[in-house]
């Protein structure tokens, strides 16, 4: 055989071969991905509000006790119970994106919990933003109703107001991200949620 | 008697190159990126270590079985198609089984692609070798890179962390070093291992 047209065929086949391993992986994992997905945002809403629940039972857990409403885009959760309302901010952080599920009280400005679904800051500095002892910093914190762009400051001098919260000792530019992600999204949700004529 | 016999074999030559004489990591230089990102904790660093010998053994063994077709011109390009099409297969099988340890792995697992150790073991020895022979080949590789991984991540875990496998072992006053959880610790410890490891073989760079 030639041996330009060896090598054509050698890597036709090769072509071939893998292509159909992928997608035999493809199908093997797939479904189990897109659930795993699922459980990891419905798990985080879930313990938002404090519900018990396992892998096998969190889909009914879920439709149990919280709403699901999409505005414009932004999903929000509404716990039937409490009338808690969670939605998810997202923007860019130091290293990468960060993605966070915040949970308010039914008046949109008493924060229940801060989860942070994905972030890439430095372990150990701005990494401490994922850590659940720093985000109880969070609970309880009464966000600035009037001017919702400045709704949350995250800084290392607090006067005593009612939403400032600490920022991460070492992770400044990390805390600085956070504040502008959080009150971006906040200023978005708040207007949606309350034109829409949500918690009722 | 026995033992004795055993040293001079082939098998026991092949797997003690990989796992200490012509140690990936701490002789060859090989597959640092990953060895500093990913050994700041454990469980980390035995998930990326299994990852990457299973991708070692395999795309090996392929490349192995097929090193009389293989025209050599391609050769490369054929090494980096296997390679790609194991790595893929182990991070979606992570995601599907192991969406906890695939978060904190992140990019890595698909980074396993760009491991030098892995081109290397299938230019250097699959291509030559039977197949019986690239297999014990890449798991003395893949365990000489486990082995490396898990003690750099043992040390940093427990200073920059204060646990090991997230059991605390430092006593309660310890206070974290935050330097051992990003890459310069990785780069001090891996420091360390690499002079104590060519201290003890003898392996000096002579210039001639």
């Amino acid at each position: 055989m030639h041996p330009h047209l060896r090598i054509l065929v050698f890597v036709s086949i090769l072509g071939l071969i893998t292509s159909g391993m992928l997608v035999g992986m493809d199908l093997l994992t797939r479904d189990r991905i897109a659930e795993n997905q699922v459980f990891s945002l419905y798990s985080a809403v879930l313990s938002s509000n404090e519900h018990a629940h396992t892998t096998a039972n969190f889909r009914d857990v879920f439709e149990e006790n919280i709403v699901e409403t999409e505005i414009e885009g932004i999903t929000f959760f509404e716990d039937i119970n409490s009338g808690n309302v969670s939605f998810i901010v997202e923007g860019g952080g130091v290293w990468g994106p960060i993605i966070a599920l915040i949970t308010l009280e039914s008046d949109m400005r008493t924060i229940v919990t801060i989860k942070i679904l994905y972030q890439e800051e430095t372990p150990g500095l701005g990494g401490v933003i994922a850590d659940p002892q720093y985000l109880e910093k969070y609970e309880g914190v009464v966000l600035n109703l009037e001017d919702p762009e400045n709704g949350i400051n995250i800084t290392h001098n607090k006067t005593g107001a009612d939403n400032e919260v600490d920022a991460i000792t070492g992770g400044t530019r990390t805390s600085n991200s956070f504040e502008t992600i959080f009150n971006s999204g906040y200023v978005e949700a708040l207007e949606l949620w309350l034109n829409q004529g949500g918690g009722n | 008697m026995k033992l004795i016999r055993l040293k001079y074999t082939k098998w026991f030559n092949i797997s003690r190159d990989g796992i200490s004489k012509n140690n990936p990591i701490l002789i060859g230089v090989l597959g640092i990126c990953s060895a500093l990102a990913i050994t700041n904790r454990v469980d980390n660093a035995i998930a990326m270590g299994i990852g990457v010998t299973f991708v070692i053994i395999a795309s090996s063994l392929v490349v192995s079985l097929i090193r009389d077709f293989i025209p050599s011109r391609v050769r490369m390009v054929t090494y980096m198609v296997i390679i790609s099409t194991f790595v893929i297969s182990v991070q979606m099988f992570m995601e599907g089984f192991f969406p906890q340890i695939a978060e904190e792995l992140g990019a890595y697992v698909g980074l396993i692609i760009t491991n030098c150790i892995v081109m290397g073991r299938a230019e250097a020895f699959a291509s030559k070798n039977p197949i019986k022979y690239t297999f014990v080949d890449g798991l003395a590789n893949g365990l000489g890179y486990l082995f490396v991984l898990v003690s750099i991540a043992v040390v940093r875990e427990a200073l920059a962390f204060g646990t090991i496998l997230d059991m605390r072992v430092m006593p309660n006053g310890w206070v974290n070093w935050t330097v051992m959880a990003i890459a310069p610790g990785g780069f001090f410890i891996l420091g360390l291992y690499i002079w104590f490891m060519r201290e003890l073989s003898k392996n000096y760079e002579v210039q001639s």
